[in-house]
């Protein structure tokens, strides 16, 4: 749950941890798609409390029917390997699907749900942004359905091909990142000298064991780019049911897509909206508030974030707004020319807003730490030095 | 052509209840109509040969990518196209563009489907609406009416007169023949033919990616009709312009044409700089200077209108106002054909449509 709504990607989660754990040697970095960072980053992730199932659970999802016609495919719980949420929309000639997931195993598994559900061929992905965990899983689907077309925002294309071309590849860097983590059990020691207690050690290995579990799935891993893309707005005819792809503005990446179904009022948000608490690295948090405010006009009745559950009213999303303009607001209160986020972030007050999404977990306030009280923090920074900062680090600022 | 034929509307009186005449294709069966250019690795155009006349069928466009092909328009020689293309590369077409909603843009959509199954149409959103309603209402009126548009245009030909009843010349008789050839297969073609809508619609704009091909698809601004797309290769500089851009005269139809809107439509497509323009009708243009020359006479015929709507003219004496005598000559030189078809197809309903805005927000 904690590398979940930390990052929303396999491995790079490990290095949002390591922000909250002050571990990682680029603290404050951006969201990097590439990578497991540094074995730093792994470190990290062996300091934060893990759900104790997480890696019986790693490839699990729910099938959760949202309309007639309309199911999704819920990225399961208690996990670090994270995996967008997929959505199945069918009308009387084809189907549409958002988003295709991070791992080939899973697409493979939720194509074989999706023949079962429906005998309408595939023959259009929407994938909503450019991080990984939502459209590794395209050239599965590619197989299955030959012709289908990939559409995505002008933006999220060309960010695909650089960090999804490269990301098949990442398998072979595991066993590297791993090192100092089996180096570790094998000493007993911490880099520092300190002595690894029973409960870290079981957390060491089960990052172990998810990193290891993941590697398979890297070898099955293609890339697969879009086909076709778009600016502001596109309808999809499905025969009997317009699916309207629509860009709103920037919000959690420059290119965030979001899917509306007006017959069904469905709304698919990918990680525009995100559960327990959002995503905020290399986000754009004012503009993302508006975009919130647009997405809260539309007729729709259920809504399905790009992580966690089917929603049947607007209440997250506008808690979610909510706390965007508050981190806004509070970093507009506090900033002065020339304040860094670190020095930011030491005296803003966001414990209200931390409990409202949190509720005292400690591993949703990890989380909440490193991605709004300091990836968020950040950006909302920059964008008062009126200096953007690109949305993936290894882009020339 | 426009969607309410022109001939139909304006020449009310040739149309008279004349028995279809036995139509004689002077041309030889195996010539499809059209010639196909290559004008870039792997782009290829369809460019129809007929001679200028009332009835036009549409250019196409062949953009054969590393795995595939995306076709741009249906015209109603779809059929003969498909066997064109066929020549050209075994490649699956996966994307048609219609680059508006008429008839000798998107009829053959059909053929192109049941050619290759797996197609997606791609479209300006508004075809949606108009194709199921104004536009099969219009096709039926043009399947009642060409018939005896094409008999009269042979009566005309066995009496050696033309349209305004002076002797026929022999570019009018080409013409005329043109004409009936058309229609003949327009009605072999497109009664009952179904409508195909797009799958996906676009309102302003969409990119094809395909291999290492970009294909942009761009609604520029309303001209000949408020669904008109450019398909642009940014790479070769060639801009497929649909109706936006036709030789010899510019195509207006009356009440779907945008005058008031059009230049500012060619001053997006100018600034794009094509080295190439495949217009809607007409030859392969290797510069802009026709582009241009449409661009100034639509802004000609734009202020002579609101300065005509400014004195509180009405549409007959604004007609009487507007001169387009020196745009005439240069579209139409001293050609009978072109100048009829000036008359018919720009000064008319052009003037009416520019009036009309002009009238709405002055």
């Amino acid at each position: 749950m904690i590398a979940r709504a930390a990052k929303p990607h396999l491995l790079a989660s490990v290095a949002a941890l390591a922000m909250c754990s002050g571990a990682s040697a680029e603290p404050r970095a951006p969201f990097d798609g590439d990578v497991l960072r540094s074995a730093t980053g792994i470190m990290a992730f062996s300091e934060v409390p893990l759900p104790p199932s997480s890696v019986h659970a790693k490839f699990h999802y729910d099938t959760v029917p949202v309309a007639a016609g309309i199911t999704t495919f819920v990225e399961g719980p208690s996990h670090a390997l994270v995996q967008g949420n997929i959505t199945l929309i069918v009308g009387n000639d084809a189907a549409l699907v958002v988003d295709t997931g991070h791992f080939p195993a899973v697409a493979r598994r939720v194509i074989a749900d999706i023949r079962r559900l429906t005998d309408k061929p595939v023959k259009y992905v929407a994938v909503t942004h450019w991080h990984m965990d939502h459209y590794m899983g395209n050239a599965e689907f590619a197989a299955a359905f030959p012709g289908l077309a990939i559409i995505t925002q002008n933006f999220t294309a060309p960010m695909m091909d650089k960090y999804g071309r490269r990301y098949v590849d990442y398998g072979a860097k595991i066993e590297g990142e791993l090192k100092p983590l089996r180096d570790m059990l094998a000493s007993g020691k911490a880099p520092d000298g300190a002595d690894i207690a029973a409960d870290r050690r079981q957390r060491i290995e089960t990052a172990i064991a998810e990193a290891e579990a993941a590697k398979p799935e890297f070898a099955l891993m293609r890339y697969r780019g879009a086909d076709l893309s778009f600016e502001n707005t596109l309808d999809i005819d499905l025969g009997g049911r317009i699916v309207k792809l629509m860009h709103l503005g920037r919000g959690n990446t420059a290119g965030d897509l979001v899917a509306y179904v007006p017959d069904a009022k469905a709304l698919i948000t990918g990680d525009v909206l995100v559960h327990p608490v959002p995503f905020s690295y290399g986000s754009y948090l004012g503009e993302w508030s508006a975009v919130l405010g647009k997405l809260a006009e539309l007729d729709a009745t259920v809504i399905v974030p790009g992580h966690g559950p089917v929603m049947h009213d607007k209440t997250y999303l506008l808690q979610v707004r909510g706390l965007l303009d508050a981190v806004v607001a509070e970093v507009t209160r506090v900033w002065k020319p020339g304040m860094s986020g670190d020095e930011v972030s030491k005296v803003m007050d966001l414990g209200k807003q931390r409990d409202a999404f949190c509720h005292g977990d400690k591993s949703l306030e990890a989380g909440f730490k490193a991605s709004i009280e300091t990836a968020g923090v950040d950006r909302a920074v920059q964008q008062l030095e009126g200096k953007m900062k690109p949305e993936s680090f290894d882009e020339k600022d | 052509m426009p969607s309410t034929p022109p001939f139909i509307r304006l020449l009310p009186g040739l149309l008279a209840a004349t028995a279809l005449l036995a139509m004689q294709p002077l041309r030889a069966v195996s010539d499809p109509g059209f010639k196909v250019e290559t004008l870039a690795d792997g782009v290829y155009a369809a460019i129809r040969t007929d001679p200028p006349g009332l009835m036009v069928d549409a250019n196409s466009l062949f953009i054969v990518n590393e795995a595939d092909v995306v076709v741009v328009d249906a015209p109603e020689a779809s059929a003969e196209m498909i066997a064109a293309l066929r020549k050209i590369t075994p490649k699956p077409v996966t994307y048609l563009i219609n680059t508006h909603w008429h008839d000798d843009h998107v009829i053959g959509n059909a053929v192109w489907r049941k050619a290759y199954p797996g197609i997606h149409f791609i479209a300006h959103a508004s075809l949606r609406d108009y194709l199921p309603g104004t536009g099969t209402k219009n096709r039926e009126g043009m399947i009642k009416g060409a018939p005896e548009f094409a008999g009269q245009m042979q009566a005309q030909m066995d009496q050696g007169r033309n349209l305004q009843d002076q002797p026929i010349s022999d570019e009018e008789r080409i013409s005329y023949s043109s004409d009936i050839r058309l229609v003949k297969h327009y009605m072999e073609v497109v009664p009952g033919t179904p409508n195909v809508l797009p799958d996906i619609a676009v309102d302003e704009g969409l990119t094809l990616i395909r291999g290492t091909r970009r294909i942009e698809i761009r609604h520029l601004g309303n001209g000949h009709t408020k669904a008109d797309l450019v398909v642009w290769l940014p790479a070769e500089r060639i801009a497929a312009t649909g109706d936006l851009v036709v030789w010899p005269v510019p195509l207006v139809g009356n009440d779907q044409s945008h005058v008031r809107d059009w230049p500012a439509t060619l001053d997006a497509l100018l600034k794009l700089e094509p080295a190439v323009f495949v217009p809607g009708h007409g030859p392969v243009l290797r510069n802009a200077d026709y582009p241009r020359q449409m661009r100034d006479l639509f802004a000609s015929i734009n202020d002579q209108v609101a300065a005509s709507v400014a004195k509180g003219a009405s549409l007959e004496d604004t007609r009487k106002a507007v001169d387009l005598a020196a745009f005439r000559d240069k579209f139409a030189g001293d050609s009978k054909v072109r100048r009829f078809a000036f008359g018919m197809y720009v000064t008319g309903p052009a003037v009416e449509s520019a009036y009309r805005d002009a009238k709405a927000t002055p």
